[in-house]
């Protein structure tokens, strides 16, 4: 019954919003659960492995750039896209491994934002090919054989079956033997060893599912936000999914997407207001820090056990 | 009889200061050895040589005929040496089942599986609670270790290293903090899995390397004074000076 109940309410959630809500809105929370998944692949990392990575972005970003780069050669059938958005996210992820996951802790931090600051230089500098400080536009519609998948609801549904199917595989992850073993690497790295764990490989692995996850929500991403650019790869959007990750609540994975949802809905609305948006969000953050340290999700499970109690 | 561990002339500084200075010994297969010295004697620094967490300055380790001086930790646990902590070292928000699991999964080399890895679980569960119901803790293998009693904790420390099957375990003051009954529950356990696992034992309660050992090794100011049966190394003159006057007493 609790294995069906997340991937039936869910589907149903999806359904109810695809029917009643509006075109912006569609949008608008497709780019929420397409970030969001992103930021929970960060989770599976930060929450479970205490690997701390500012390149996040990079792995989001370079499989953005890939699937709008070959849609623009190929066109922008879903399956491929989804395929080159993975295999670029794993790739991306296997180099920046060899890399970030010699250091620890602050060295790998730092490597991280390096490296993924090379990845923003080819980007921005590689012209011919990304469009450079233009980034991408104009790219065809996304399709699945006969049907077209440009429009608000069809790409909502996609970002929404992207969402849950990749909470669903972040889930089994966790409860996998690798998972288990990544929480090992996380408060025992010492005594991993000494069972005979062998912490590179271990780390290496996660990350490659990592970068897979953040490959494919990177894929749809230039379909819903109609643009791809330099930003996308930039360190400033590694920073922003801690952020949004801080406040949905680390190592809860669902709670990845109450943290984008907060931080894009004060950019989204609250930007239309003022350009001092960013106030906000170190408002909220804040504001969470002290009064939900753990996140919005274990605070909201506080909240309804308590009223479930009364 | 042959030797499982050789260790030939291993010393270790840090700084000046000489931690461990050219110490030979060996295990017999089979046997149980104690290691004994006062505080600061090298016993533990000793351990992470022939495990691998330290490199020593000079000499070798070989374990079963082969040289294993340029092998990881991860490594050598894959020949069947593994080792225990001074204090123990667990997964405090994992349960005590799981706990187990981590390392009996990864002996059957299952550790970092994902997809399809249901049976790995299920056997590895099996082996934790075939460990759990052999030491008593059955009705714990729920509870997340960081609820654990002190000596359930040493317990359950002591059964993650018996979960890898080792062929030479090091346990390092096994013992340390528990009450006699408990520390001969422990003993017990490790007794039981004499057949298959050899054993180096630090130790600084005296009794207890008397009576559970086949020989003693006695360290001080990192030198290995004597290697001899429980009757000589209490005979031995020196040691009877550095350690074991308050007991001659
Ligand atoms: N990493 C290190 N750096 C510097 N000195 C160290 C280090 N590890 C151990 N020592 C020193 O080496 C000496 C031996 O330490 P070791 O831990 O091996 O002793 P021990 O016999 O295990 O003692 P105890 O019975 O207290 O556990 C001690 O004086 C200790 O302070
Ligand atoms: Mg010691």
């Amino acid at each position: 019954m609790n294995r069906l109940a997340l991937p039936l309410g869910g589907l149903l959630a999806i359904a109810m919003v695809a029917v009643l809500a509006g075109d912006f809105q569609l949008r608008f929370l497709a780019e929420i659960l397409i970030i969001g998944t992103a930021v929970m692949s960060l989770d599976l990392l930060i929450g479970f492995g205490g690997l701390i990575s500012l390149g996040h972005a990079a792995l989001f970003g370079s499989a953005a750039y890939a699937a709008a780069i070959a849609a623009q050669h190929w066109g922008a059938s879903l399956p491929v896209m989804l395929g080159i958005g993975i295999a670029m996210g794993t790739a991306v992820a296997a180099v920046m491994g060899l890399v970030i996951l010699r250091a620890g802790n602050l060295f790998l931090l730092i490597l991280a934002l390096l490296f993924g600051q090379i990845v923003w230089e080819i980007a921005f500098h590689w012209r011919d090919v990304t469009g450079g400080a233009d980034g991408l536009r104009g790219l065809p519609t996304l399709s699945l054989g006969p049907w077209a998948l440009g429009d608000a609801r069809s790409l909502f549904v996609l970002a929404g079956l992207l969402a849950l199917g990749c909470l669903g595989l972040a889930r089994s992850f966790v409860a996998s033997p690798l998972g288990r073993a990544l929480i090992g690497t996380r408060e025992q790295p010492i005594r991993m060893q000494a069972l005979g764990y062998n912490l590179f490989s271990l780390r290496f692995r996660a990350l490659l599912v990592s970068g897979a996850m953040a490959g494919a929500a990177g894929a749809l991403y230039p379909f819903v936000n109609l643009y791809v650019g330099p930003q996308s790869v930039h360190w400033t959007l590694s920073a922003t999914m801690i952020i949004m990750l801080v406040i949905g609540g680390v190592g809860s994975l669902w709670g990845s997407f109450l943290g984008t949802a907060a931080y894009l809905a004060l950019q989204t609305y609250v930007g239309a207001w003022t350009d001092r948006w960013q106030l906000c969000v170190g408002l909220l953050f804040v504001l969470t820090v002290l009064v939900m340290p753990q996140g919005l999700a274990s605070g909201l499970l506080r909240l309804a056990r308590k009223a479930r109690r009364s | 009889m042959t030797a499982l561990l050789q260790v030939e002339g291993v010393g270790k500084k840090f700084g000046e200061f000489a931690a461990v200075s050219d110490v030979t010994l060996d295990l017999r297969a089979g046997e149980t050895l104690g290691l004994i010295g006062p505080n600061g004697a090298g016993k533990t620094t000793l351990f992470n040589m022939i495990t691998g967490f330290l490199k020593p300055d000079t000499g070798h380790v070989r374990f079963d005929g082969a040289a294993i001086d340029r092998l990881s930790p991860a490594q050598r646990v894959a020949r069947g040496l593994v080792r225990s902590f001074q204090k123990p070292m667990l997964f405090p928000a994992l349960s005590l089942r799981e706990n187990i699991a981590m390392a009996s999964r990864q002996h059957a080399g299952r550790g970092l599986s994902w997809l399809g890895s249901l049976r790995a679980t299920r056997a590895a569960n099996e082996e934790s609670d075939r460990l759990l119901a052999e030491s008593g803790l059955t009705h714990r293998a729920e509870a997340r270790v960081a609820d654990l009693a002190y000596g359930e904790q040493r317990m359950a420390d002591l059964l993650i290293a018996l979960a890898l099957r080792p062929r030479l375990l090091l346990l390092d003051e096994p013992t340390a903090g528990l009450a006699p009954e408990e520390a001969r529950r422990l003993l017990a356990i490790i007794r039981r899995h004499d057949a298959e696992t050899s054993v180096m034992l630090i130790t600084h309660e005296v009794e207890i390397a008397f009576a559970a050992c086949d020989r003693i090794a006695m360290l001080n100011l990192g030198r290995l004074l004597c290697l001899d049966t429980p009757a000589a190394v209490q005979a031995h003159p020196a040691v009877r000076d550095a350690y074991l006057g308050a007991l001659a007493a």
